[in-house]
């Protein structure tokens, strides 16, 4: 009598347990078999993922904001992809959508996303995500210190992504921790296992992240602004550990950043998002040396290191738009220095320059007038060699 | 007990003077700031945190003074020190001439205080939220009765938006009302309405995005032409500071470790730390990338206490003993 009234009473509990977080065990995953085997047969240099028109909307009190309007882009296997642009450009909705991380109000409402031959945005149960998440595509985020759990020890956290995703046991987890750890750059992996996340220093954290993201060798890793909290010395470090860490495991990388320095330093291919769209797409040669757009000319020529303390910088005018509403035409033409009339009411096509070059602007149309691109980005390299030979030219 | 122990200390503490000259003797130029050998330490006994240890530094009028570093490197403790809000350990700090740290009479301390103005690093934390624009701007004109009328005060705050290119009918509004570049406008209109000498702008523009850092930065020059205005220019990043500051210390640990010239820093770093920091800059530039060369500092190699200032060239100062200099002048 009394064991059923304690049945009665567990399962009147389970119906209040939250059944959408479940905690997944490495036996779950054993269970479920993969439709990605093929993902390894890609060679470097194929399209790894192909993102065709897709089209990402938020619910924002009983109103729909399209934060992703209609992007189309194929990233390539083995190549760093750089998705710049000022805040709210859509950069990192566009990156969550690849892993299903939108939040509750946010879904794909157009498009596929086809990663290996498969369509992500077909997914809808966080149980299809787990496959992916994580294991294929990992993610690292811009502040360490929130991506880390404050009250587990860092080597736990470590061990834990091994244990769940590659189903080691505990020891042999904590041997391929300190292996990682050591791998990224920490000094005395071993001694600083038990250590928790605030004994580390910025960097240090940031290391953890990495090391973390790269326990299940993913194929693509998304990097979301993982420098913009660091120091200058010390983001250089870590960039020079992407640059490593990349040959040596194998993986893409998709890069998102406000910083143009960044990007040069970094990318192999960028992407100039705004307003939810990729206004030019192309090389890094492509963007910082032949650039078409004016809002990336507009970028360029904003950056202080390339200023001279005798001339203004340049700056944009105006705010991005709402993106609540329809835009009508172009969404830059307001701010644009070079607008025409016709960018107020139609929007422009994707124009290809060369093979590896796109940009999305009417002057690239025959009958626009011809407009030069501002000086400063042709002087790029004098002003960069000036500022290591001092000041003046 | 401590006052028996405080014979054995090595230097007496050294007494300063309530005045000094506004004029500098070597080139004759006006001094707005003087630093002199300031300490700021927090905590005590074993765990005393060394945030500032013997910085020495003159600002001149009308000219823009960056100081650089990582975070940590206490340049954020010295600008607070400056403004009286961190207690000074050793030293003393004069503006115009004048002692501003120590004893001070309540008169004195206001003098200062509507001479010497801040703008923060992160605008949407720095502004009251629940006070309009009209009350931000003008509540250093309340606090130090600098208006004549209600009329005065208003056509007093309009000029100021005016030159900060806002609207006046921004002045009902509230601040969360306002973009990030916009904030940032109505931190510096608050800052300059009082008619400052010695602005401290501490990371005023790295909170911001990047389409908008022109705009602020253009902004702090032009209101500088303008008004005559001197800065004290805080960042972690090279590249601004390279754009807007006359002379620039660089600090690491505590120390300023180089202080000259912008141009002579940028083209011939010679401590180690500023030619890591100069290197590590990330440049707009990927055809070079490969052949610039990313020089990692070793803050062990050098044992700052050891070292002093010393003038390698014309006011331009380095940490260091004479052979280091010389090894580190050589090397390229």
């Amino acid at each position: 009598m009394k064991n059923k009234i304690s049945e009665i009473f567990r399962k009147f509990l389970n119906i209040f347990k939250p059944t959408k977080n479940k905690v997944v065990r490495s036996d779950d995953f054993e269970q479920t078999t993969y439709i990605l085997d093929d993902t390894d047969k890609i060679q470097n240099g194929e399209t790894i993922i192909s993102v065709k028109n897709l089209e990402v909307q938020f619910r924002v009190r009983a109103k729909v904001l399209t934060a992703i309007r209609k992007v189309s882009v194929d990233i390539k296997k083995g190549e760093t992809f750089a998705v710049v642009g000022e805040s709210g450009s859509g950069k990192s909705v566009f990156t969550k959508t690849l892993v299903g991380m939108l939040e509750e109000n946010g879904n794909v409402s157009g498009g596929q996303l086809l990663y290996a031959g498969v369509d992500l945005a077909q997914f809808v149960e966080n149980k299809d995500w787990l496959k992916i998440r994580g294991k294929r595509i990992s993610m690292i985020f811009q502040d360490p210190m929130t991506s880390l759990n404050p009250l587990k020890r860092i080597g736990f956290q470590v061990a834990e992504v091994i244990r769940i995703h590659r189903g080691l046991d505990k020891k042999s987890a904590k041997e391929e921790a300190i292996k990682l750890l050591e791998r990224v750059g920490i000094k005395d992996a071993r001694l600083r296992y038990r250590d928790f996340p605030f004994q580390y220093s910025g960097g240090m954290r940031q290391r953890v992240v990495i090391a973390i993201a790269l326990a299940c060798k993913p194929d693509i890793l998304i990097c979301d602004e993982p420098t913009t909290a660091l120091d200058v010395t010390i983001q250089a470090q870590i960039l020079e550990l992407f640059k490593d860490l990349k040959d040596e495991f194998g993986f893409t990388i998709i890069f998102i950043t406000h910083d143009l320095g960044v990007v040069a330093e970094i990318a192999d291919r960028v992407a100039v998002m705004y307003a939810g769209q990729i206004l030019e797409l192309g090389t890094a040669e492509d963007i910082f040396y032949h650039s078409q757009h004016p809002y990336t000319w507009a970028l360029l020529s904003s950056l202080p290191q390339l200023g001279r303390n005798d001339e203004d910088l340049f700056s944009i005018a105006g705010t991005p738009p709402s993106l609540i509403e329809d835009v009508k035409g172009d969404a830059f033409a307001p701010r644009n220095v070079h607008g025409m009339e016709i960018d107020y009411y139609k929007d422009s096509p994707l124009f290809k320059i060369s093979e590896t070059h796109y940009a999305k602007t009417w002057l690239l149309d025959p009958r626009a007038p011809k407009v030069k691109r501002p000086k400063i980005i042709d002087e790029i390299p004098e002003r960069v060699a000036a500022i290591y030979t001092g000041g003046d030219l | 007990m401590s006052n028996i122990f405080d014979i054995f200390r090595k230097e007496s503490k050294k007494s300063y003077p309530s005045t000094v000259s506004t004029k500098d003797s070597v080139n004759g130029r006006d001094i707005l700031l003087e630093v002199r050998d300031v300490d700021v330490f927090f905590g005590a006994g074993k765990h005393t945190v060394k945030a500032c240890n013997s910085l020495n530094f003159k600002i001149y009028t009308g000219e823009t003074f960056g100081l650089v570093g990582e975070s940590g490197s206490g340049k954020t403790t010295i600008s607070r020190a400056i403004l009286g809000i961190n207690k000074l350990t050793n030293g003393a700090i004069y503006f115009k001439g004048e002692k501003i740290t120590g004893k001070l009479t309540k008169k004195e301390s206001l003098a200062v205080k509507s001479k010497i103005q801040m703008i923060f690093q992160d605008p949407a934390a720095s502004l009251n939220e629940r006070a309009n624009v009209d009350y931000i701007i003008s509540e250093g004109l309340y606090n130090f009765k600098m208006y004549e009328n209600t009329d005065d005060r208003l056509h007093k705050v309009t000029d100021m938006l005016h030159k900060v290119s806002l609207l006046p009918e921004h002045l009902s509004r509230y601040p969360h009302e306002f973009s990030g570049g916009q904030r940032q406008r109505i931190g510096i209109a608050r800052a300059l309405i009082i008619e400052p000498e010695l602005v401290l702008a501490d990371e005023p523009i790295s909170s911001l995005d990047v389409s908008i850092r022109a705009q602020v930065l253009n902004l702090l020059k032009k209101l500088q032409r303008d008004n005559d205005l001197t800065y004290l220019f805080v960042a972690h990043d090279l590249s601004i500071i390279k754009y807007i500051s006359d002379r620039v210390a660089v600090m690491n640990d505590g120390y300023i470790v180089e202080l000259g010239n912008a141009n002579d820093i940028y083209s011939n770093p010679i401590h180690p730390y500023t030619k890591s920091l100069l290197t590590a800059i990330p440049q707009p530039d990927p055809r070079t990338k490969n052949d610039r060369k990313k020089l990692v500092y070793n803050r062990q190699s050098i044992n700052y206490e050891e070292c002093e200032y010393l003038e390698v060239s014309d006011s331009r100062f380095v940490l260091g003993t004479p052979e280091l200099i010389k090894q580190w002048t050589t090397k390229q």
